[in-house]
């Protein structure tokens, strides 16, 4: 049928008008849809820059790409980071629909081929047990959670024999009590191994806020994926860096840490209070003027750095931050006075003047290592917190800024909070590093002692660093 | 002639400003949007001479406001010459006495006020270039006061009431990333990140700059260069500054290609210290450094967006 008539014409807009707008494939739409992606990964868009994002459309040639591409980034990127996030997001986003298809195929075999695997793990991890009473023997699966099922999954094939061939060899002929739980401990601790080994990723940055729509949903796991696949340091966790990685780490810590330092200088500047006039030494000067006030002295005060106590937790389940950690400090430490650096772990040791000597970091940190004695043991905060209020009671002062790196993991929890509630009140202001995901604090009856006397944040990436620091440290 | 992206480009390249096309759009769109243009990137890719280009091409003075920690709205907008009203105040009671009213209203005449960049701007004849230098390095307070003179374009002297730019000059902030800006200051710009370049376009630069320079050592320059960066954990890398100073230096050595004798001698062009020298000779060396600028091209994979 024709639709060139006035009134058809209007008829059809009539009847579109009915349809739920945001069907409507219009580039108003579009837009609007892009820009709800892009906020669901984690960028903030106003509508200022939205509205700048149609005008720029609107004096580029909207049929090239590569224009549209760069319009796009240059009023709705602010930020290397961000540029970065947006330049995925427009390749996911503006396909042909013959590619969104493919897509939405290949996501829903993915998802498939998972479930099916999971089911095949389940079938595969089965052992059996011998009814102790008859004769009958019953066949059991090992109860894993999803993720350690899709540990298993990526196994090489030999490993999963491996664990099979366990589970069939163990305990035939030799009963024991509860077989059910050692043998799913004993399944679990063996892919909690591989899980590092892989260098399995889970649900981790760069955060993504998934929308519960399908289309879009597909296009954000499309960004998420690419960026994991690219392998950016920035949003990987610490503890899952790869010596490879420590190059590139090395120079982003560096490069987030004097940021850092330099805000948290300014900051401290800027509480002092302006110049002052000093009245005796401009009468003074202008005597030689007969008196007029022709030049004008003002008192100047002297610029302090900020005074910094870090104290970094290098216990047991800490360790592999901890390279990381000092790390920062040795960036802080290269352009700042005043840092005290402690490391704990059954017991306090302060390694001030360690780690601004100008030798390679990695030199500095085997020798700590290897003198220190707590490096990758238990866990006493409180002890710690003891040495440092008891020996070095001078440090603490109303111009420090404690910072503490720790997973809130410790002995004696209960009195270290009493300590740290003593200690804010002698301080400037505590900032706690939590390199425990945020989805677990609430499990975690330590995270909220500790919660109330400092101000806490999720730290087990640079990005979480480098956000921190920009939205939340210094507020 | 019509005011299009070719036509940007082309002027670019006129003033001698090798570009890329990322560039000269986010450039286009900031002078269509009048909206200010912020340029972040490490030092010594060009982000100051974006300004100096605009202005070249525009045939408009430069007016530069050098940020710098402590800076306040005295040095960047107006000051009244304290000392030269003094001095009137004096002169006229030597003269004669009585008059006061004249006296006070001459006091903050034109004649005594010291106009400083942003004024300038404000009350500039002819639509300027406002590059406003380094904006990561001033305080979080001037920088609010700043997005106010950057969204209004007008400003208030007591004495005098409200001044209105007579045209909405075109603004280049530039910043090393020091310090993260104020989302207010980022909504209101448009932003443009400058990484260091690509081999090829730094090739283009090197042949439109260093006259003299034979076309396989400029090769091999920019090659090398490109590698160092890339490969060399560095304290700070070599700025495209220190490519064409480099590129001088070989040339005044009479080189026509990369040599390890040249490269030696040249070393301190590049690095500009101790910890990066060394670390180039114990992860590198002259030799390997000039078998790779003379080696194939797929070493050297030219950095994308982001």
């Amino acid at each position: 049928m024709k639709t060139d008539s006035p009134n058809e014409e209007r008829l059809k807009r009539a009847i579109e008008s009915i349809d739920m707008p945001e069907t409507r494939n219009y580039i108003e739409n579009n837009l609007a849809r892009f820009l709800h992606a892009l906020r669901h990964l984690g960028l903030r868009i106003s509508s200022a820059e939205a509205i700048d994002a149609v005008n720029a459309l609107s004096v580029v040639d909207i049929l090239d790409r590569r224009q549209v591409e760069t319009a796009f980034l240059a009023t709705l990127a602010k930020s290397p980071e961000d540029r970065l996030i947006v330049d995925r997001a427009i390749h996911a986003f503006f396909v042909t629909p013959e590619k969104k298809a493919e897509r939405s195929q290949k996501q829903k075999q993915a998802r498939e081929q998972e479930a099916e695997e999971i089911r095949a793990v389940e079938e595969e991890l089965k052992y059996e047990l011998e009814d102790p009473g008859g004769e009958k023997s019953r066949e059991i699966s090992v109860p894993l959670t999803e993720e350690e099922k899709k540990i298993y999954s990526r196994l090489p094939p030999d490993k999963k024999k491996k664990l099979q061939d366990y589970l069939k060899k163990q305990f035939q002929g030799n009963p024991v009590n509860n077989p059910e739980q050692l043998i799913t401990s004993m399944i679990r601790s063996s892919l909690n191994y591989w899980k590092y080994y892989l260098k399995f990723q889970g649900e981790g940055p760069p955060e993504v806020d998934y929308t519960g729509e399908e289309e879009i949903d597909e296009i954000l796991q499309e960004v998420v994926e690419n960026l994991r696949e690219e392998d950016h340091v920035l949003y990987q966790d610490i503890q899952k860096l790869t010596e490879a990685d420590m190059p590139t780490a090395a120079v982003l810590i560096s490069k987030l840490s004097r940021k850092l330092a330099t805000r948290i200088s300014r900051r401290y500047k800027r509480s002092r209070k302006r110049e002052r006039l000093d009245l005796r030494r401009t009468i003074r000067h202008n005597i030689r003027y007969g008196g007029t006030m022709f030049k004008l002295k003002y008192k100047t005060k002297k610029v302090q750095k900020p005074k910094i106590l870090v104290i970094c937790d290098v216990s047991g389940s800490m360790a592999r931050y901890a390279g990381f950690v000092l790390q920062f400090i040795y960036g802080l430490s290269t352009v700042t006075e005043n840092i005290e650096t402690f490391i704990f772990s059954e017991n306090a040791d302060r390694i001030t003047g360690e780690v601004d000597k100008s030798q390679a970091f990695e030199k500095t940190m085997a020798e700590i290592i290897n003198r220190s004695e707590g490096w990758g043991r238990g866990t006493d905060f409180s002890k710690a917190l003891t040495v440092i209020s008891e020996h070095h009671k001078q440090l603490l002062t109303k111009d420090t800024f404690v910072i503490i790196l720790s997973d809130t993991k410790t002995l004696n929890a209960e009195r270290a909070a009493t300590q740290l509630r003593e200690i804010k009140k002698k301080v400037k202001d505590i900032i706690w590093l939590n390199t425990l995901p945020k989805r677990v604090w609430s499990e975690t009856p330590t995270v909220s002692l500790f919660r109330r006397h400092c101000r806490m944040f999720e730290c087990n990436t640079l990005a979480h660093l480098d956000k921190i620091m920009r939205t939340q440290m210094l507020k | 002639m019509e005011f299009t992206i070719e036509y940007l480009k082309h002027a670019f390249e006129q003033q001698g400003y090798i570009t890329d096309h990322d560039t000269v759009v986010t450039a286009y769109l900031a002078l269509k949007l009048r909206k200010p243009l912020l340029v972040e990137g490490p030092p010594g890719v060009g982000k100051t001479e974006i300004a100096k280009v605009l202005a070249a091409i525009f045939d408009t003075e430069l007016i530069r406001l050098q940020c710098y920690e402590g800076l306040d709205e005295n040095k960047a907008l107006y000051e009244w010459n304290y000392q030269k009203q003094l001095i009137k105040i004096q002169l006229s009671q030597v003269n004669r006495a009585g008059e006061c009213q004249t006296v006070e209203e001459s006091l903050f005449s034109e004649d005594y006020l010291l106009e400083r960049p942003l004024l300038k701007a404000i009350r500039a004849e002819k639509k300027p270039v406002l590059l406003i230098d380094e904006i990561d390095k001033v305080d979080q307070e001037f920088e609010a006061f700043l997005f106010e003179v950057l969204s209004d374009f007008q400003v208030s002297i007591p004495e005098w009431g409200t001044l209105t730019a007579r045209h909405i000059p075109v603004v280049v902030l530039t910043s090393n990333g020091e310090r993260e800006l104020s989302d207010g200051l980022k909504r209101r710009c448009v932003y443009l990140y400058l990484d260091f370049p690509t081999p090829e376009k730094e090739l283009r630069i090197i042949t439109a700059k260093v006259p003299g320079i034979g076309q396989r050592l400029s090769m091999e320059v920019a090659k090398a260069v490109s590698y160092i960066r890339q490969k060399l954990e560095l304290r700070k890398k070599p700025s495209v500054a220190e490519t064409l100073d480099w590129a001088r230096a070989l040339v005044s050595l009479d080189a026509d290609r990369l040599t390890p004798d040249a490269v030696n001698l040249t070393l301190n062009v590049i690095f500009k210290n101790r910890d990066d020298i060394d670390s180039f000779r114990q992860n590198l060396g002259p030799q390997e450094l000039v078998s790779i600028a003379n080696g194939t091209p797929e070493t050297l994979k030219a950095g994308g967006r982001g």
